[in-house]
């Protein structure tokens, strides 16, 4: 089989778990408790008509059987003609692409800060393996990451918002931007800077550790192979024994979780977000599950799958380019 | 029998010699002491914490259930010894003061009319028959009408600088008799403040009296006016909190900071007023009393405070201590389900292969494409958060990473020799699997069980935190959920309310830790491997 034949296959199936995904959406959306018209029967002021509410039904298209309506939803998803949200009736994509830029980045930074931290640490513990440097950073790892997230957020809330008051208690954009607009490019840099601090440095907190454990381990892995060993003895220097010999083949596990953590970057930091306030999709997606929006959840469920299944096929397709031992079609 | 002997003594071997290598880990250790400690505050729950961890009551108050456990949002009671000024909980009077002779010689009783009002003792009544105080009025039809009265005075100190939250003052009455507009019977409750000198920066506008050279200021509070006989008993409340509770409009706010402005002595007084208006018939009414309760509310409470629930807040102890229970609970179940799940589909989808691997591993895949909290709001959101909803959707949702891991190495250990050995002597796939590959990854699943628990966990705190907790049970993440949500950090900041939300977070970590820390321990020993070349 060759490397065409490899793609097709990846790809067949990356197409059959996107399949998967928009049922497995439609079986879990529809087994939901309460009908989306209630709310308009159950409300106090409300005088409908039996008729208005088969009307309401034939509009909303809860009145067709089952089946239908899920080939209409898959129709829908598959063309990206994501409706509109439930009760204020604004176009899914629009309310997505206000809330999108402030999750990006938000997240963006935490995760290139916490991959470059993390990272560093953990290659740097694991060159000094079996020191006291390295049970240090391992503890404190370990420690770090059994934090809830939830509570270092609330923590960053009350040292740096309550306490010294440098960084503002939420909001993804500085309060007096509704009375004075930023002019300045500087500004909105400034600004946007200002209110993503916490957040993210929550974020860099609760994520770090992970990286540093995982690249540990890696280069641990691979630090104590025969051909290291034999690397060293050619006499080559250090610095290259590292980056050449330990680094690169290292670096394939950490690959992975990188896309696979960049691809999680739509649904953003739902409890992050909560906790600040930030007017991201992670907070919007939290809020829309309590609301039971139901277009809101189909359309991200199915858009983070999907990422994360484009993200799976880079990787795998990657992973040949990097590493030598799996090129594919040999 | 003999072999199971031999069995059995080797594990137990093993098992020596796995303590003896694990004892020498030093991360293993702080973890299972961290451990230990979680456990017996776990099932010592009843016996440490003071109170019920979700609906708190005043212990003895007649109603049960009736009072609130304490004040919200009160402050650490120990904040005495930093040189606060506190107020605690105080029971003026109890329950039972009505309820024997000897509680009632406490008293001090004063009558108008003595010839015409009585009090005594009745023994067999009450509300639960043990007892109350039979208050008589009685007018012969030839004497004048007129109005005569009673007074019952309790003398008590307050010891606290601080003013009480809030008082509550409940008793159970009866009337009977001849009770009609003409003759009506009115009971008020009053508090008597008694000052050498009255207080600095304060201005007092109702009543006051000398008596012994002592200034007494009289605080009347709520009259309760009857003229008919009321039967069977019936409550009246009177609580600092309620708008009507003084005939004056002037003390509506804050009541209970005007009566009691500092630490002193004070008397608490019940008049029962007989107003009779005339008539020639001869007049008899009885009045009962019974289950009189005079509670002030501190502002200190515990040893953590209480929380911001207004109508029954929550000793926050109690609630820290109650909170291990859900956690271990849910930790252990989880990681014992997830792991079995994830076993079995590990080893099936690994020895048997074909189709039925194709078919598990793409539903693991599938389910780590979804995005997992969502999924599991949306999940418990379907089942409604029940504790036991919580286990099944957490162990549904963790077992797939592990599956994966199992099914790699069953897939090496399938292609050696001594399961080739196994195959052609006719051993059956089932025995294959549970007799030569399941022992080979039991190291895995050891492992697994412990690194999966602070996961769950973490999960079961994140998803109280989102407020998707069992409302019966308490949690360390609902309790911090409560405390987001009462806005207490925005409105009264955070130096007061640090107890409310750091010791359930600590809490959490600590027992996450300790089983990561167990983990890792168990993680060196098993996995040769990973011992380091230096």
């Amino acid at each position: 089989m060759g490397l065409k034949g490899y793609i097709l296959k990846r790809t067949m199936y990356s197409v059959v778990l996107v399949f998967c995904v928009l049922t497995v959406n439609f079986i879990i959306f529809n087994l939901m408790p309460g009908d989306p018209i209630a709310q308009y029967i159950l409300s106090p002021e409300s005088r409908l008509t039996p008729e208005d509410v088969e009307t309401l039904r034939k509009i909303y298209g809860i009145d067709l059987p089952y089946h239908e309506r899920y080939f209409v939803y898959l129709r829908n998803m598959l063309t990206f003609n994501l409706g509109k949200t439930q009760v204020t009736r604004v176009p899914v994509v629009e309310e997505i692409s206000k809330r999108l830029g402030n999750t990006v980045l938000l997240m963006t930074t935490a995760i290139v800060t916490s991959i470059t931290l993390g990272t560093l640490i953990g290659t740097f513990a694991a060159y000094k393996r079996a020191t006291k440097t390295d049970t240090a950073i391992v503890t404190s790892s370990l420690i770090l990451g059994s934090l809830p997230v939830f509570w270092i957020g609330i923590l960053m809330l009350f040292i740096f918002a309550v306490y010294l008051k440098w960084f503002p208690f939420g909001g993804s954009v500085p309060k007096w931007w509704a009375y004075t607009p930023p002019t300045s490019p500087l500004e909105i840099i400034a600004g946007r800077l200002y209110c993503v601090t916490l957040p993210a440095l929550t974020l860099v907190i609760f994520s770090v550790d992970n990286w540093t454990l995982l690249t540990r381990a890696c280069v641990l892995q691979t630090i104590t192979e025969d051909y290291v060993v034999t690397a060293r003895a050619k006499g080559l220097p250090e610095r290259r024994v590292l980056l050449k010999h330990v680094l690169k083949p290292a670096s394939l596990p950490l690959v992975t979780a990188m896309a696979l953590s960049f691809a999680g970057i739509f649904t953003g930091a739902m409890i992050t977000e909560t906790v600040f306030s930030y007017e991201g999709m992670g907070h919007w997606i939290y809020m829309a599950i309590m609301e039971k929006n139901l277009p809101v959840m189909y359309a991200v469920f199915y858009i983070s799958g999907l990422l994360v299944v484009i993200a799976n096929f880079i990787v795998d397709l990657v992973y040949g380019m990097i590493d030598p031992r799996i090129k594919v079609g040999r | 029998m003999a072999e199971r002997r031999v069995k059995t003594s080797t594990l137990a071997a093993g098992l020596k010699g796995f303590w003896f290598q694990f004892r020498k880990s030093k991360r293993g250790m702080a973890g299972l002491f961290i451990l230990c400690i979680h456990v017996i505050v776990a099932l010592m729950a009843p016996f440490i914490a003071p109170n019920d961890p979700i609906r708190p009551t005043w212990p003895g108050y007649f109603p049960a259930g009736e009072a609130p456990l304490a004040f919200m949002m009160c402050v650490p009671s120990w904040y005495k010894y930093l040189g606060r000024e506190v107020s605690e909980n105080m029971e003026v009077i109890d329950g039972y003061t009505f309820a024997s002779e000897q509680a009632l010689q406490k008293w001090n009783v004063a009558i108008s009319q003595p010839t015409r009002v009585s009090l005594s003792y009745n023994p067999t009544g009450g509300t639960l028959n043990d007892g109350c105080i039979e208050i008589t009025y009685s007018r012969q039809a030839n004497e004048a009408a007129g109005t005569s009265s009673i007074r019952l005075s309790y003398r008590f100190t307050y010891p606290y600088k601080a003013h009480p939250q809030r008082f509550w003052i409940h008793a159970s009455y009866l009337i009977n008799g001849t009770v009609s507009p003409s003759t009506s019977v009115h009971v008020s409750f009053s508090f008597f403040r008694e000052d050498a000198e009255p207080l600095a920066n304060y201005t007092y506008r109702g009543p006051t009296y000398q008596k012994d050279s002592l200034l007494v200021y009289e605080y009347p509070l709520i009259t309760y006016d009857f003229y008919s006989p009321v039967s069977p008993w019936r409550h009246m409340w009177t609580r600092s909190t309620k708008r009507e509770i003084f005939e004056k409009p002037w003390w509506y706010r804050a009541p209970e900071a005007k009566i009691f402005p500092t630490s002193g002595n004070y008397t608490f007084t019940v008049d029962v007023t007989f107003n009779d208006q005339g008539g020639a018939r001869t007049q008899q009414v009885k009045v009962y009393l019974d289950n009189l309760q005079v509670l002030l509310y501190g502002n200190a409470y515990g040893l953590l405070g209480t929380d911001a629930d207004p109508a029954a807040p929550r000793d926050l102890f109690s609630s820290l201590i109650y909170g291990s229970r859900v956690s271990i609970f849910v930790g252990l179940l989880v990681a014992l389900i997830s792991v079995t799940i994830g076993l079995t589909i590990g080893l099936t989808a690994g020895y048997i292969g074909g189709v039925v691997d194709e078919g598990l591993m793409r539903f693991a895949d599938l389910l780590m494409v979804l995005p997992t909290l969502p999924l599991l709001i949306v999940l418990a959101y379907i089942l409604s958060p029940s504790i036991w909803n919580i286990v099944m959707v957490l162990s549904f949702l963790g077992w797939m990473g592990f599956s994966r891991n199992i099914r790699s190495v069953t897939l090496s250990l399938r292609e050696r020799s001594f399961v080739e050995a196994a195959k052609v002597v006719g051993a059956g796939r089932f025995y294959i699997i549970r007799k030569h590959i399941f022992p080979n990854v039991v190291p895995l699943v050891y492992l697994a069980l412990s690194l999966s628990v602070p996961g769950a966990i973490i999960s079961e705190a994140s998803l109280s935190f989102l407020g998707l907790f069992d409302p019966n049970v308490m949690s360390w993440g609902r309790m911090i959920n409560e405390f987001n949500g009462s806005g207490v950090a925005v409105t009264k900041g955070f130096s007061d309310y640090w107890f409310w939300v750091i010791p359930p977070g600590i809490a959490i970590s600590s027992l996450a830790i300790s089983f990561i820390l167990i983990g890792y321990a168990l993680d060196e020993i098993l996995n040769p491997k990973l011992r380091m070349r230096r």
